[in-house]
């Protein structure tokens, strides 16, 4: 464990001791702020690759069982000293008119799961009726996560053809097509009867948050390259050629993601606080490092990635977001004001102060880039930072008086919520794949259907419930007369969590789910943000990591953003 | 027959289902942490929540309220030394299981013992005492929660069908939604 980690025991402790030196929770958690956040090196696609990379863990296809359409079964090894997990995925193939860009669907192409443990026939035999089922599947504690996608419309037959003839993609085909086959959920952690997360034991390698979603998440983006090359073999024989050069890594794996984000970001403080806190801590570390010439350089070359990496994206239209080019123009100003700021004594810093004079996308764009120079956190410690304990315990004795003070320190934003469209939108669940939905108020009879992640809301009651309170009654009594101001209870009395709220109500007539979905897709790591709707949006993970084959000792950590390569057979 | 659950599943589930029996969201998360915990603990909880179902219209919601009263009592008791509190109709333990275990963990003291109980079990009525040991490990600590968590909970599939059924009470149909919603998901 490193120096920074034996300072930093826990999170709480590290966000009290240097709250001076971090971002305030009222810029940091503003919805149009979350909404622009990008990738950081601390994003778990990250991590993962470095740990698997530095520790050595192996990778392999198995099995792969295919017809010449790509229909049939594929199980891909990962050995962890002594764990062994398989990706275990089931193909077929739909007609185009069951391809849905919905999040939900009655049917996929790739449904997969990973698996702690080799999987024998027997086993194999029971995923193969059970994957398919998705949500309706029972599954049990052997498996670890469970996955479902589609063929990129677009691009999978395109691909197959290309190589079957020979050639390699032609680079101004894949435009914005950073992916082969787009996922669309990564179940894990007690879902359907699988291993609840907390049920994993000490020492094992998938023992951090979204581990073991994302080792699935990698395994499923390498299937697409291999189920892609087996297709063009099988199309085009002998004549038939693999990816090679940049087109082996420059694919990652699509995801379309929906509403169940937001409702777990509303219901998961600690969480939250964790990923934007480990955040901040790397953001201000490296805001006090003095600019040598090493780390000026290695930021330019991060700048110059960006640049490159935008300015193939294609189109400019992302709204709310900016999109590709402007992202690019961007990055062009971002180089340009750290050669105006290169010397002076504190430049990342002086960087970081210009950027927050501009818009979100610019200075959150600064941010990532800024963060891939930490030198103060290192893997382990993030890992222990992001691991968090969410059981709270009220203890009933609390006083109004306590409740009082702590929705002054903590609260003080919820009066600005308070107005009359805050009650617009409720969230309910649908019947169809357990996808949450929000639904106009007074379009629908929802009572016992609700779900409370109208937590601003609840807080707010909560204060005009205390207010004709004498100080001294107890939380226990309160609750006994007020039964409905539980959860509100909890939250307040749950611990300082400063990154721990969204500044935003979910059920207010002008909420914007996107902005939250977009931080938490950055935190995993996702990049390529499109939304769909102002409720769902795709976006690429993994594109420009290493595949499998490639990882080792000399796997570096600089891939994401690549460069759409420019070879390929005309 | 028996199916194995993650205690989560548990949670969710129960926590849906109260919702159609008159629990707001509130109470339906601290009546389904209830009976998690003694499905984990005490093995009955589920038969339990099926019980008060069965006992008719409002008993689950009343009941649910149980483990609030119990906290109130809980202030009484650390307040002035002791307290008693009466269930009028009698409650399954599992309703307040966790908060029996919460409280004694604060170092309150709870007479008679219901250690050996299991969640069908009723109770009528209870003495509390303060200043018993207090201990601050939580209950995800704890071996029969760990086992749980690691390799699943084991539950009767009748009872599990049954619940599950009423879950399905708490989602609104995706044709409903369809109709009414601006923006498709």
């Amino acid at each position: 464990m490193s120096e920074a980690a034996v300072r930093l025991r826990s999170l709480g402790e590290a966000l009290a001791e240097r709250r001076s030196e971090l971002r305030p929770p009222g810029v940091v958690m503003a919805p149009q702020q979350l909404g622009a956040a990008r990738l950081t090196r601390y994003s778990f696609s990250r991590t993962l690759l470095r740990r698997a990379a530095r520790e050595g863990w192996r990778s392999r296809l198995v099995e792969l069982d295919m017809d010449a359409e790509g229909r049939g079964h594929a199980v891909y090894r990962t050995d962890i000293d002594d764990h062994r997990f398989d990706f275990v995925a089931f193909t077929t193939t739909l007609d185009e008119s069951l391809h849905t860009d919905r999040v939900i669907a009655p049917a996929w192409e790739v449904t997969g799961a990973l698996v702690d443990g080799a999987v024998d026939d027997a086993h194999l035999a029971e995923l193969r009726e059970a994957l398919p089922l998705q949500e309706a599947a029972r599954l049990d504690p052997r498996v670890l996560v469970l996955t479902r996608g589609n063929r990129s419309v677009r691009f999978y037959d395109y691909l197959v053809q290309r190589l079957a003839d020979g050639r390699q993609p032609e680079a101004d085909k894949v435009a914005d097509a950073g992916y082969i086959l787009r996922s669309t959920a990564f179940y894990g952690n007690g879902k359907f009867g699988m291993r609840s997360y907390l049920g994993y034991p000490e020492g094992h390698p998938l023992r951090v948050p979204y581990r073991a979603q994302f080792l699935c998440a990698w395994m499923f983006r390498e299937l697409g390259y291999d189920q892609v090359e087996h297709c063009a073999r099988a199309r085009g024989g002998d004549s038939a050629v693999r990816f090679d050069g940049a087109w082996g890594r420059y694919f990652g794996l699509g995801n379309a993601t929906g509403l169940g984000l937001v409702s777990y970001a509303f219901k998961h403080p600690r969480v939250l606080n964790a990923w934007a806190g480990v955040r901040e801590l790397a953001l201000a570390n490296v805001r006090a490092l003095p600019g040598t010439p090493e780390r000026l350089a290695l930021l330019r070359r991060w700048i110059d990635r960006a640049v490159t990496h935008f300015s193939t994206l294609g189109a400019d239209d992302r709204p709310p977001w900016l999109g590709p080019a402007s992202i690019t123009e961007r990055a062009r100003l971002i180089g340009a004001r750290l050669d105006e700021v290169a010397d002076e004594p504190a430049p990342f810093d002086a960087l970081f102060r210009w950027a927050e004079t501009h818009d979100v996308e610019t200075c959150e764009l600064v941010v990532s880039l800024l963060i891939e120079l930490d030198e103060g956190l290192d893997d382990d410690e993030v890992d222990q930072l992001l691991r968090v304990d969410e059981e709270v315990v009220v203890d009933p004795l609390t006083t109004v008086d306590v409740l009082r003070q702590l929705l002054d320190e903590r609260y003080d934003w919820l009066d600005d919520l308070d107005t009359p469209i805050g009650n617009h939108y409720c969230w309910v669940v649908s019947d169809n794949a357990d996808e949450p939905r929000r639904v106009e108020r007074d379009a629908l009879d929802v009572d016992h259907h609700e779900v409370a992640i109208d937590m601003a809301r609840r807080l707010h009651a909560l204060c005009r419930t205390l207010e004709g309170l004498p100080g001294d009654t107890a939380v226990g009594t309160l609750l006994a007369e007020h039964p409905g101001h539980g959860n509100a209870v909890k939250r307040l009395l749950g611990g300082d969590h400063p990154y721990g709220e969204p500044r935003d109500n979910a059920c207010a007539a002008g909420y914007l789910p996107l902005e939250l979905q977009r931080f938490q897709l950055a935190m995993y790591g996702m990049d390529n943000y499109s939304p769909k709707s102002t409720d769902w949006l795709r976006v690429t993970l993994f594109q420009g990591a290493p595949r499998i084959d490639d990882l080792g000792p000399a796997t570096t950590d600089d891939w994401v953003w690549p460069p759409r390569p420019t070879e390929g057979s005309p | 027959m028996t199916v194995t659950v993650a205690p989560r599943e548990v949670v969710d589930l129960v926590h849906r289902a109260s919702r159609g029996h008159g629990c707001n969201a509130d109470l339906a998360d601290r009546l389904a942490a209830e009976i998690a915990f003694c499905e984990v603990h005490h093995g009955g909880g589920l038969a339990a929540w099926a019980g008060l179902i069965d006992a008719g219209s409002g008993r689950l919601a009343d009941a649910a309220r149980s483990s609030l009263r119990l906290a109130a009592a809980e202030v009484v008791a650390r307040s002035a030394g002791a307290a008693t509190i009466d269930f009028d109709p009698p409650l399954p333990l599992a309703v307040i299981a966790r908060s029996l275990r919460d409280l004694e963990r604060r170092g309150v003291r709870c007479a008679p013992a219901t250690g050996g109980l299991t969640g069908t079990d009723l109770v009528a009525r209870l003495d509390l005492a303060d200043g018993g040991p207090a201990t601050a490990t939580t209950s995800r600590s704890d071996d029969r929660m760990q086992a749980a968590l690691r390799g699943g909970l084991v539950v009767d599939r009748t009872l599990w069908q049954r619940v599950s059924d009423a879950a399905d009470g708490f989602l609104v149909s995706e044709a409903i939604l369809d109709a009414v919603l601006e923006t498709p998901s």
